[in-house]
């Protein structure tokens, strides 16, 4: 099957789960093409007319009455897509020449249905890039050590994970917060004098920017904490490398480790993590729930559904 | 790993800017200092002979008083100034023989000229360094007035430059730039560039 995804380059989860779908169609056999929404071919071959087209952001008005099935990712979360003014809009004014939408979480799935019929894969990664490494001495430090590292933006911050760490660190006096992946200056400063005002730096033991290896800062940590809520993004990478995830937004699939996005409840969910750390394998959990070769699968059925 | 994923570290690299726009289209600027501009070209012309090219403004008394000699050249007439030369720069075919001078400063005068790179293949006979001050196409205070719908311009000037338009000028002019700084402000959205330059 031919399927060409219409992508925006920008650095962005949105992106990143894009490539992970067409590199897993690829190894299924099928033959992606990532285009930009102005026209120019990214990757693959634009030599023959496209089976399905998949839609991430936008796409160009020539595909919009070729009579190829179109389908549209909702990787955002759809309060965002409101809140930011614009994405709700484009995803209303595109519904009317899709097929379908696929959303990645069933929570989400009443209100893109109530726009579009609506169909749930798996939320999946990529279990080769994300993997458990042996011989990782370089650790962050802590007992535990706990790793945020979401696109800093607006209220996506680690305001919270702080909070939540001030109580981890009194029950576990080792307990250190690493913050990475941050790139906005002012978010930099606030979280830089919030740090020293409020005398975190026992604790909060790294301020940085993006690395180039985040499978290997994954490996470095015990924990991954994420303040997104209600739904969860790509955080779900420390599960392919063996690693715990706490996350208000995440409760799939009976995780034992769910919280509120409240300090009190992270703390208490990252105190219970702790406690109880082996009490899941993490590598299985990511094998089981979030492998994107799975996420392929379902998503090419609900292609062939309108071929 | 798949080469899909290299479409993520160009993304990373250039903002999601394609190899082949950023080949044509991306500059790094180089990290400087920002200084005081009229010090440093006083200090640079400290005990020296120098020829001022458009002369005329008050810093050409600063300069007669600290520089060992001093020429000046200006477009337009400058009483009472010594070793002046009045001269249409963009239609000179030559410029004075000057076989003393150390230093050559153009103060804040290329963006005046029609043809810059008329100038600039005059001004090589000299042989000596040569001192170049322009305002900054990408100074703070000049976005800020843009955003407001105004121009912040000598009504004489006819360019902007930033650092790659310069270096690339004066490059295409057989020079080479042997020191960078910005004055007034902050470095990058500084009021204004200061190259120091030689013949290649």
């Amino acid at each position: 099957m031919k399927i060409t995804h219409w992508m925006k380059r920008e650095d962005s989860g949105l992106v990143r789960s894009t490539l992970e779908l067409a590199v897993y169609e690829e190894k299924q056999g099928h033959s992606p093409v990532i285009r930009e929404p102005s026209g120019p071919v990214i990757y693959g071959s634009n030599g023959t007319e496209t089976d399905v087209h998949s839609i991430h952001s936008q796409v160009n008005p020539e595909a919009y009455f070729d009579n190829r099935p179109k389908f549209m990712w909702m990787h955002g979360e759809a309060l965002s897509s409101v809140g930011n003014g614009v994405s709700m809009r484009a995803i209303v004014d595109l519904a009317p020449i899709c097929e379908a939408f696929i959303c990645m979480r069933k929570e989400e799935w009443s209100t893109w249905n109530s726009i579009k019929r609506t169909y749930v894969v798996p939320k999946g990664i990529d279990l080769e890039v994300y993997r458990p490494l042996p011989d990782v001495t370089d650790k962050l430090s802590g007992e535990p050590a706990v790793l945020y590292y979401e696109n800093w933006r607006g209220q996506r911050n680690p305001l919270f994970a702080c909070v939540a760490m001030r109580e981890v660190w009194k029950k576990y006096p080792k307990a250190r917060l690493h913050l990475y992946n941050c790139t906005d200056k002012r978010m930099l400063e606030t979280f830089d004098a919030l740090i020293k005002h409020n005398k975190w730096w026992p604790f909060v033991r790294s301020l940085s920017g993006p690395v180039k290896d985040i499978n290997l800062l994954l490996n470095k940590c015990h924990i991954v904490i994420s303040c997104l809520y209600p739904l969860y993004a790509r955080s779900i990478e420390a599960f392919g490398t063996g690693k715990a995830l706490i996350c208000p937004g995440y409760r799939e699939h009976g995780y034992p480790f769910p919280s509120q996005l409240q300090p009190e409840s992270m703390a208490a969910a990252i105190v219970n993590c702790w406690e109880n750390y082996d009490k899941i394998n993490y590598r299985e959990w990511a094998e089981k729930h979030h492998d994107v070769a799975e996420t392929v699968r379902e998503s090419v059925k609900v292609y062939e559904r309108y071929l | 790993m798949s080469d899909i994923y290299k479409i993520l570290d160009n993304i990373q690299v250039r903002g999601g800017l394609s190899p082949e726009y950023c080949e044509k289209m991306v500059h790094e600027i180089p990290k400087a200092q920002c200084v005081d501009r009229a010090e440093f070209v006083l200090g640079r012309c400290k005990d020296k002979v120098v020829l001022h090219i458009g002369c005329i403004g008050p810093l050409h008394a600063e300069l007669v008083r600290v520089a060992g000699k001093a020429y000046g050249i200006d477009r337009e007439p400058a009483d009472g100034c010594e070793n002046f030369y009045q001269i249409d720069l963009d239609r000179a075919e030559c410029l004075p023989e000057l076989s003393d001078l150390d230093l050559v400063l153009c103060g804040e005068m290329l963006e005046h000229l029609s043809n810059p790179g008329h100038f600039l293949d005059l001004v090589k006979a000299y042989g000596c360094d040569i001192i170049i001050t322009v305002p900054n196409a990408f100074s703070a205070v000049g976005f800020s007035w843009a955003n407001r719908g105004t121009e912040i311009v000598n009504r004489e000037h006819v360019a902007w430059y930033s650092w790659h338009t310069l270096k690339t000028l004066v490059e295409r002019h057989g020079y080479h730039i042997k020191e960078f700084y910005w004055y007034g402000g902050k470095p990058i959205v500084s009021e204004g560039l200061i190259v120091v330059m030689g013949r290649e």
